[in-house]
C-alpha cells in the first residue's frame, strides 16, 4: 500500500504543557485511520498540525510528501477538512456558504453551481438551500461542513469529532456518507471518542492519551492485543466488590476492573463469567464482547469518557 | 504571490458580502457622526469662531471630518468585527481548512479597510457636499484615494490594538484612551500649531493628523504640493509601519 502521510516524533507545546508529545505514525492510501482518546488526549492539536492551521514544536511531517508548515496552502487544496466547530457564516445561507467556499478552494466560477448542488444533494440538505445557518439544526450543520469539506475534491479527508455531539439518527447517516466516501477511494483521518464509531468505521486506529500513542493497530487486533474474551459488568456495591475482589484476588483468569459505573469482571471464555456469576449468586448486569473502551481502560486505567 | 493576492481578495468579497446585508446600519454611524459634528459643534461653535485661518468655521472642520471617516470604519473593523471573526464566529477558523493561510487572511483584512476607508470618504464627501450645497469633483476623487490610505493605516492600528487585547470589552479602554485621542488631536476642530509644542509633537505621531492635512489642504486649495511633500510619505510610511507589526503579531494569532 502505497504511504501518503508520515509522523515522526511529532510534538506541539503550549506553554509548558505538550499537547502533542512526540507521536510517529504512517496513514497509508485508501484506509481509514482513526485516533481515539479522551479529551484533552491531543487529538485535535494533532489534527490542526497535520492540515498547517498551527505550527509544531518537534518532529517531521510529510503528508503527500510534503510539509504542511511549509506547504500549507498547496497540501489543503488536496485535503477535505471537517473542524471541530462547524465555524459556518451565521449571517449567509447554506448556499452562499457553499459558494464562498467553492471559491476559496479554486473551484472554477463555471463549475461551483454545479459542484455544490450536487453535494448538498450527496448530503441531503438541498432542500435546505436558502435557509440561513441558524435555521438549520445541528445535525444539518454538521452536514452543511461535510459538504462544505468535499468542495475541494479532496484526496484526503480529516474529520475532527464528525458526530460528537449529534443525535444517533445523523450519526448514522453520517456513517454512512464517511463509508460511501471510503469506497469512492479517499483516504480518511478521524477523531473520535467514540469507541464505536471508531470500531465501526476505522481500519487502524491509534490511541492516545495524555499527547502521546497508548496503542496502535486494527480495532481487532488491539482488543486481541489487550483485552481478548468477554467482559461481565456488576453493579458496584462494596459487599459484592468485596466478595469478587477476595475470591479472584490470585486468579489469572479473571481480571478485575472498577470505574464509576460498576465493577467488570473479564475473562477469555463466556462460560467461566457466567459459572462467576453463580457461584457468587450476584447476577451480572450484561455480558459482552470486550471492546475498544477496555483498550482504553486497560492501557491507561480510565475510561474514554474522562478528561485526560 | 499572485495566488495569495487572489485568495485575499475573494477574502475581501467575502467580508464585502456580508457587510452588504446590512449594509444601511453599517453605514449609519459612520455618515450621521460628521453630519451631527458639523451641525452641532461646526454652527454652535461657528457662532464665535467666525474666522479659522481665512475660513467659516464649518468648511474649517469638514475636510477632517469627511478624512476621519476613515478612521472610524477602519478601527471597527480590525478592531471588534476582526475579533469576533477571531474568536468567536470561527470564520478565520474555516478559511484555514482552505488553501487560505494566515498570510492572506491579514492582507485580506487590510484590502477590506482600503476599499472600506475610501468608500466611506466617498460616501460621507457627497453627505457634506449635499449639506454645504457645494460639489468639487477634484477633492471628492482625492479624497476617496486618501480615504484608501488612511483606511490602511488606521486599519492596521487596529489590527496592533486587537492583538493585545484579552477579551472584547478591552476595546472599549482602546476606543477612549486611544481613538479618541487620535480624533481630537487630528487637527480637525482646530490647528494643531496652536497647541503647546508638546503636545505638538505628540501630535505629530498620529496617522489621522497626516490625513487630515493632507484633506485641508486638498478641500482649500491651499500649499497643496508643500502638503503632500511632507505628509503623504508620512501617512504611506506609518501606514507600513504599523501594517508590518499588526502583520507579526497576528500572524502568531492565526497560527499559533
Amino acid at each position: 500500500m502505497q504511504q501518503i502521510l508520515r509522523a515522526e516524533n511529532v510534538e506541539k507545546h503550549f506553554g509548558e504543557l505538550k499537547a502533542v508529545a512526540g507521536v510517529s505514525f504512517d496513514v497509508y492510501a485508501e484506509e481509514c485511520f482513526g485516533i481515539l482518546g479522551p479529551n484533552g488526549a491531543g487529538k485535535s492539536t494533532l489534527i490542526t498540525c497535520l492540515y498547517g492551521a498551527s505550527s509544531r514544536d518537534a518532529g517531521r511531517l510529510s503528508i503527500f510528501e510534503l510539509d504542511p508548515q511549509i506547504n500549507g496552502r498547496r497540501l489543503r487544496a488536496r485535503m477535505g477538512i471537517v473542524p471541530q466547530d462547524n465555524c459556518l457564516d451565521e449571517s449567509m445561507n447554506v448556499y452562499e456558504n457553499m459558494m464562498h467556499f467553492a471559491a476559496f478552494v479554486g473551484v472554477k466560477r463555471a463549475e461551483r453551481m454545479n459542484r455544490v448542488d450536487t453535494l448538498l444533494k450527496f448530503m441531503s440538505i438541498d432542500h435546505k438551500k436558502e435557509a440561513t445557518v441558524k435555521q438549520l439544526s445541528g445535525g444539518m450543520q454538521r452536514r452543511l461542513v461535510f459538504a462544505r469539506a468535499l468542495l475541494s475534491e479532496p484526496e484526503l479527508i480529516i474529520l475532527d469529532e464528525p458526530t460528537t455531539g449529534l443525535d444517533p439518527a445523523v450519526r448514522h447517516l453520517i456513517w454512512q456518507k464517511i463509508t460511501e466516501l471510503k469506497l469512492r477511494s479517499g483516504t480518511t483521518i478521524l477523531t473520535t471518542h467514540y469507541m464505536d464509531e471508531a470500531e465501526r468505521l476505522c481500519d487502524r486506529l491509534m490511541i492516545m492519551d495524555k499527547g502521546k500513542i497508548a496503542a496502535l493497530g486494527s480495532p481487532s487486533s488491539l482488543i486481541r492485543e489487550h483485552c481478548p474474551g468477554y467482559v461481565a459488568s456488576f453493579d458496584l456495591h462494596t459487599e459484592l466488590a468485596d466478595k469478587i475482589k477476595s475470591k479472584l484476588a490470585s486468579s489469572a483468569e479473571f481480571k478485575i476492573i472498577e470505574d464509576q459505573t460498576g465493577i467488570h469482571i473479564r475473562a477469555p471464555q463466556i462460560e467461566s463469567l457466567v459459572q462467576l456469576g453463580k457461584d457468587l449468586q450476584a447476577e451480572a448486569r450484561l455480558i459482552r464482547p470486550s471492546n475498544l473502551e477496555d483498550v482504553f481502560l486497560t492501557i491507561t486505567g480510565k475510561d474514554l469518557s474522562a478528561d485526560a | 504571490m499572485l495566488e495569495s493576492l487572489k485568495l485575499s481578495l475573494l477574502i475581501t468579497s467575502k467580508h464585502w458580502a456580508v457587510y452588504r446585508k446590512s449594509f444601511l446600519s453599517n453605514i449609519l454611524p459612520i455618515v450621521t457622526d460628521p453630519v451631527f459634528y458639523l451641525f452641532s459643534i461646526g454652527m454652535g461653535v461657528g457662532a464665535y469662531v467666525t474666522d479659522l485661518g481665512g475660513h467659516q468655521y464649518v468648511s474649517y472642520i469638514a475636510p477632517g471630518l469627511i478624512a476621519s471617516a476613515a478612521l472610524w470604519t477602519s478601527f471597527f473593523e480590525t478592531s471588534y468585527n476582526f475579533y469576533i471573526r477571531l474568536s468567536y464566529d470561527g470564520s478565520y477558523k474555516a478559511m484555514m481548512t482552505t488553501p487560505i493561510g494566515p498570510r492572506e487572511i491579514i492582507f485580506g483584512e487590510l484590502l477590506w479597510v482600503c476599499f472600506k476607508g475610501a468608500g466611506m470618504c466617498l460616501g460621507v464627501c457627497l453627505v457634506m457636499f449635499a449639506l454645504l450645497r457645494q460639489f468639487d469633483f477634484v477633492f471628492l476623487f482625492s479624497i476617496t484615494l486618501l480615504g484608501s490610505l488612511l483606511g490602511v493605516a488606521c486599519g492596521a492600528l487596529g489590527l496592533l490594538a486587537t492583538s493585545f487585547v484579552k477579551n472584547i470589552n478591552q476595546f472599549q479602554t482602546i476606543y477612549a484612551l486611544l481613538i479618541s485621542p487620535l480624533f481630537f488631536f487630528s487637527g480637525t476642530f482646530f490647528p494643531i500649531s496652536d497647541l503647546p509644542p508638546t503636545v505638538q509633537k505628540i501630535a505629530f505621531l498620529n496617522p489621522l493628523y497626516y490625513g487630515i492635512e493632507i484633506a485641508q489642504a486638498l478641500y482649500w486649495k491651499k500649499d497643496v504640493a508643500d502638503i503632500l511633500r511632507l505628509f503623504l510619505p508620512l501617512l504611506i510610511l506609518s501606514g507600513l509601519f504599523l501594517g508590518f507589526f499588526a502583520y507579526r503579531r497576528i500572524y502568531r494569532l492565526l497560527y499559533k
